[in-house]
């Protein structure tokens, strides 16, 4: 970032400010044609037919229970995730074995997939034609088309997040801390703990927010393990899209700006506690 | 506290580090593995703290076997090159990190710890840095509170790893004084790596030479100077001018073990100058032999009879007086 604005300030000092001044116009133009614009139609859309409509579509029963299942899909990801991300980050960072390569492609591997064909392998495993069918049928376990199915499918599409943002970043910090941690004295969790943990927390936090949003707006996986079962297995962006499909366009936008809300909140989140934890640390530098 | 190493060997992949290596380091002394980068020195190093598994052999502290020992229970101080300070923490905090570890029963109150902390940040003469950052501080300072750090558990053994490495020639110089003086004080067996042969003949009490993972020779700075076991250990230890005598034979010579003068002598043979380059107490000429293009480097105080309205491009002659008759090689 540095050599960012160094660059901005010589190329100001050399006469370019006219070049400058276009470039940041033309960034807040892209920014307002492809967030603010959007976001301005969602909102205006959802409050057509004013305040009462809008929430309405909000406490309607089946948009409440969307909202729900949404946030234990959340609720279950985000933190498999971070044990999942810790956890290969650790391996691929501190240790050298055999196939770790291999290891580090599989965890992108969900990204690259279609989250379609995730959904589509989860259905060919427990769906009730599907290889563990017939067991989970005789002992009366649903996951297709119910909540765990949902979950498994959140949890697949999410897997990459924490682990991409730590494995770069633990390798780059290398081990000597956890080392010199050891030979004072520090057991394998004082050391994670005091010294692993404050080490990755930007990473770390960064990894969560980004899985989060992609957890609550997880569609194409979803959609197939779901069902459409309506006030059962419907998650929000689910539940937009059969509003949508009703050509219910204000219910749609209303429950749309709900999501929305929730991903402004993550940010802000994000941003509240990343000042919050410099100032901190600023503060205790001070004293 | 004694360190007996016995026939360790360790192997990276194809690449043997460590072959066969066996070393006493007496209680109290401070000793130094030199050699150059690749020699296994920081291998052991990490052997003897328990950083690394050797593949075979054993290490015994004052005698108790501690290969099997894990990290945390050998003991030992450790100052890493690159120092490793905990980023995220204050400098008093770093230094309290062995003491705040210690199990329940043993953990010093935190009153005692302050005091503890405080006492060795003056000891490194840094106590108004306690609520820095590690970031905050230069290299030499950081230096100092990495081994405050190592210190407050109060180890039985102190290794450095290249403790100088990373500063500049100035603060380097400085800093391995101090050590010295410390190392006095406290009196810790202590091990450091250096590849730098100056480093370690100016600080430690005796000096391990490797190379290739290897101990070429173990001595006192004086002895491994002036009756290397090898040409290896020679060449490692100084500079040295070789000179040809013809028939394929050679002399090695370090640059001061010469004889100059401006007037033909018998024995002495005839050499233009090259360059003349005054170091302080020293001067130091670059000559070339007639019959040899290798050139030799001969250095004389610089109050030498020789040197007196001297110019490049004129003659002088010049004798080698190896102390060492048996570095004549053919």
């Amino acid at each position: 970032m540095s050599t960012v604005t160094l660059a901005a300030i010589s190329a100001a000092r050399r006469g370019h400010a006219l070049g400058r001044t276009l470039l940041i116009a033309a960034a807040w133009l892209a920014f307002a044609l492809l967030l603010l614009l959007p976001l301005y139609i969602v909102l205006s859309e959802a409050l057509k037919q004013g305040l009462g409509t809008f929430f309405t579509a909000l406490i309607e029963p089946d948009a409440l229970s969307a909202l729900k299942l949404t946030l234990i899909a959340v609720a279950i990801s985000v933190p498999l995730n971070v044990v999942f991300g810790l956890a290969a980050a650790w391996c691929v960072s501190k240790y050298e074995f055999r196939g770790k390569s291999l290891l580090v492609t599989l965890i992108d591997l969900p990204f690259s997939v279609s989250p379609v064909i995730a959904g589509l392998i989860y259905v060919l495993l427990f769906g009730a034609q599907g290889f563990f069918g017939p067991w989970l049928q005789d002992r009366d376990i649903q996951i297709i088309f119910a909540v765990p199915g949902i979950v498994l499918a959140t949890v697949f599409v999410t897997v990459p997040f924490v682990a991409r943002e730590l494995i770069p970043l633990m390798q780059e910090q290398g081990s000597q801390e956890e080392e010199a941690a050891r030979l004072l004295g520090a057991s394998g969790w004082q050391m994670f703990w005091h010294v692993t943990l404050p080490n990755i927390k930007w990473g770390l936090i960064y990894g969560v927010v980004l899985c989060t949003a992609r957890a609550m707006g997880e569609f194409g996986a979803v959609s197939v393990v779901s069902g459409h079962i309506r006030g059962v297995t419907n998650t929000l962006p689910l539940h937009v899209e059969i509003l949508y499909n009703e050509y219910n366009h204000v219910a749609a936008f209303s429950v749309a700006s709900l999501l929305l809300a929730l991903a402004l909140c993550i940010l802000l989140l994000k941003q509240w506690s990343e000042s919050r934890l410099t100032r901190l640390k600023s503060n205790a530098a001070e004293e | 506290m004694s360190i007996e190493i016995r026939n360790v060997s360790k192997r990276f992949g194809a690449f043997q580090a460590l072959n066969d290596i066996n070393l006493d380091i007496h209680s109290g002394e401070l000793v130094a593995l030199l050699g150059p980068s690749g020699c296994g020195k920081t291998t052991l190093l990490r052997i003897i703290a328990g950083l690394e598994t050797p593949d075979a052999g054993s290490i015994a502290f004052h005698g108790e076997d501690v290969s099997g020992h894990d990290v945390r229970d050998r003991n030992v101080g450790f100052v890493f090159q690159h120092y490793a300070l905990f980023r995220h923490m204050t400098v008093f905090d770093n230094v309290a990190f062995g003491l705040r570890m210690k199990p329940k029963a043993e953990r010093p109150s935190e009153e005692q710890i302050a005091a503890k902390v405080h006492e060795l940040l003056s000891m490194v003469q840094l106590d108004w840095l306690a609520d820095r950052y590690p970031e905050q501080l230069s290299g030499g300072q950081r230096q100092r509170i990495a081994l405050a750090r190592a210190l407050a558990v109060e180890p039985k053994i102190l290794l450095l790893d290249e403790p100088f490495g990373a500063l500049d020639a100035k603060v380097r110089k400085e800093l391995r004084r101090w050590l010295a003086r410390l190392h006095e004080e406290i009196n810790l067996t202590s091990v450091f790596v250096t590849h730098d042969q100056e480093e370690a003949m100016e600080v430690a009490d005796r000096i391990v030479v490797m190379n290739r993972g290897v101990i070429e020779q173990i001595g006192a700075p004086g002895e491994v100077y002036e009756q290397p076991a090898s040409d290896f250990v020679y060449h490692f230890l100084g500079d040295s001018n070789r000179l040809h005598l013809g028939d394929e034979h050679h002399i090695l010579f370090r640059p001061h073990e010469v004889s100059l003068s401006r007037e033909p002598l018998a024995d002495h043979r005839s050499a233009e100058v090259r360059d003349i380059r005054p170091l302080g107490a020293i001067t130091r000429v670059t000559l070339r032999v007639d019959g040899q293009d290798e050139l030799i480097e001969a250095e004389v105080v610089k109050s030498h009879a020789s040197l007196v309205g001297l110019a490049r491009g004129e003659r002088l002659y010049f004798h080698p007086l190896p102390t060492l008759p048996q570095r004549v090689a053919g």
